[in-house]
């Protein structure tokens, strides 16, 4: 894991400055107390597109995160009922995020132990110091976020995406509040689905899925989700 | 070459089936385009054939895509400037025009809110139907459903149900993709259903499904509606080159206000 952050990090920077026609700051993302992960490799292997090096015409397989080991799970059949998972990144390009709730049947731990919940916010994520109440969590419960406004009006997603240009766009300043699978408060960014975190894409062919997202889990099992500026 | 030739063969068959199914419906809708002048005339009971009402050609596939209102009381289309009335039943929106709202002036998420419209939407699962083309366990289509089963999934349907089932605050939607339920159209984003078929010529392709939706229009009368295709002259077997933005459906309503759909 780490040696691939590293590699990441390291291609990260070359594309970056290679290929971005407008350099633009971002924003640093490390804060002392958030996991910050650049570059995550989705299932890079499955592309809609025809006739890209090494990519055939299949769905994307869905894969798992969990949040304490910061580590990538693959083996969803063994995986999908276990706590062993705190995410999972699921559907075209890995792009809907799921929660494993073993009492959710939109959830892939459907029928197993875990406890998560997600709810979204509009709020940067520095600004996000608390969690609402156990109550409320359930209430507002999205069970995924994806696509925003999509398949319902009501659904708060992460990214916008136009069919015209197929690309997808991250919603600014947009957090999700989460129950872990272990029943732990959480606040996640994601932040980008394009090799690299570009600020902007408008090539259809830009390297993807590879997520960069940060994430906060409270062990103490208190409702304070307070990062550093 | 081969590609050409399938093509035309596809927009043959389309062609003869819409011949076909606008000889059933007892009156083809005229295409009018929305804001045109004349006023609005009611339908009588009766089965509506509505081909190739041009929705947004001008986005193909665009998130953007501009939203499209459709009355059933009047069979046309009706301007967005009457979104807030009871004037329409049915808004397209979304991708390919997919999502359908209905006119709820009360719900919070219908395109209609605020309005006076007291719409919604159902829709009709027919088992023994669905087992012809659906594989149940993958949320897939298996084959593509024919013609006949629109027919008979449409026939089949001889009232509505209650008035607590419609869905108001929400939209039908395409089935299974990214997080939506059942849905009326299968879309095959990956091109699984004809892995074989060259280049992208099959993906991103949206499949109508013998699903029939029922509608309780702005005005509180009841209707069904099942729909061919999403695509320009309805081809059965629509593929990427196909123009997206025209809607086909047959529809049946019920002017007496009762739930009678056993219409004729």
């Amino acid at each position: 894991m780490r040696h691939t952050t590293l590699i990441a990090a390291v291609l990260v920077m070359g594309s970056i400055f290679t290929a971005c026609t407008k350099k633009e700051d971002r924003p640093d993302l490390e804060d002392g107390k958030s996991t910050v992960i650049n570059d995550l490799e989705g299932d890079i292997g499955a592309s809609m597109a025809d006739g890209i090096d090494g990519k055939v015409k299949r769905p994307f397989k869905d894969w798992y995160f969990n949040f304490k080991k910061k580590e990538k799970i693959t083996d969803t059949v063994e995986n999908a009922r276990t706590l062993n998972w705190d995410i999972g990144f699921t559907g075209v390009y890995n792009s809907m995020v799921v929660i494993n709730n073993g009492t959710d049947r939109k959830s892939p731990g459907y029928g197993g132990p875990g406890k998560g919940m997600i709810i979204s916010v509009n709020l940067p994520y520095k600004l996000v110091a608390e969690a609402p109440s156990a109550e409320e969590m359930k209430n507002n419960n999205l069970s995924f976020v994806g696509w925003d406004k999509y398949p319902q009006p009501y659904n708060a997603g992460w990214y916008f995406y136009d069919l015209k240009t197929h690309i997808s766009i991250p919603v600014k300043s947009r957090t999700f509040i989460l129950l872990t699978a272990e029943g732990k408060y959480a606040k996640l960014e994601l932040l980008n689905i394009y090799k690299g975190n570009p600020a902007v894409v408008s090539d259809l062919h830009w390297p993807a899925p590879y997520f960069t997202f940060r994430y906060f889990v409270q062990e103490d099992g208190s409702r304070n989700l307070k990062t550093n500026e | 070459m081969k590609l050409k030739t399938n093509k035309f063969l596809y927009l043959a068959l389309g062609l003869s089936l819409l011949v076909l199914s606008c000889s059933k419906g007892s009156e083809p809708a005229p295409e009018e385009k929305p804001g045109k002048g004349e006023p609005a005339k009611e339908v009588t009971t009766g089965i509506y054939t509505v081909v190739n009402i041009s929705l947004d050609t001008a986005t193909n596939g665009s998130s953007t895509a501009k939203t499209f209102y459709y009355s059933l009381e009047t069979n046309r289309i009706v301007p967005e400037a009457e979104r807030q009335t009871a004037n329409w039943d049915i808004a397209f929106l979304g991708t390919y025009n997919s999502s359908l709202s209905a006119n709820n002036g009360s719900a919070q998420y219908s395109v209609g809110y605020g309005g006076p419209g007291r719409g919604g939407l159902y829709l009709v699962q027919n088992e023994a139907i669905d087992a012809q083309y659906y594989d149940k366990a993958n949320k897939k289509i298996k084959s593509i459903p024919s013609r006949g089963l629109f027919d008979q999934a449409f026939n089949a349907v001889t009232t509505a149900v209650g008035d607590d089932q419609y869905l108001t605050n929400g939209f039908v939607q395409l089935d299974h993709f990214q997080g939506s339920e059942d849905g009326w159209a299968w879309y095959d984003f990956y091109g699984e259903l004809f892995p074989d078929a060259p280049g992208d010529t099959k993906q991103h392709v949206a499949y109508a499904l013998p699903r029939p939706i029922l509608v309780r229009t702005a005005k509180g009368n009841y209707a069904k509606v099942v729909i061919y295709s999403l695509y320009k002259d309805a081809p059965e077997n629509p593929t990427r080159s196909n123009k997206p933005g025209f809607i086909n459906f047959k529809f049946a309503i019920q002017k007496n206000g009762s739930k009678d759909l056993n219409i004729k």
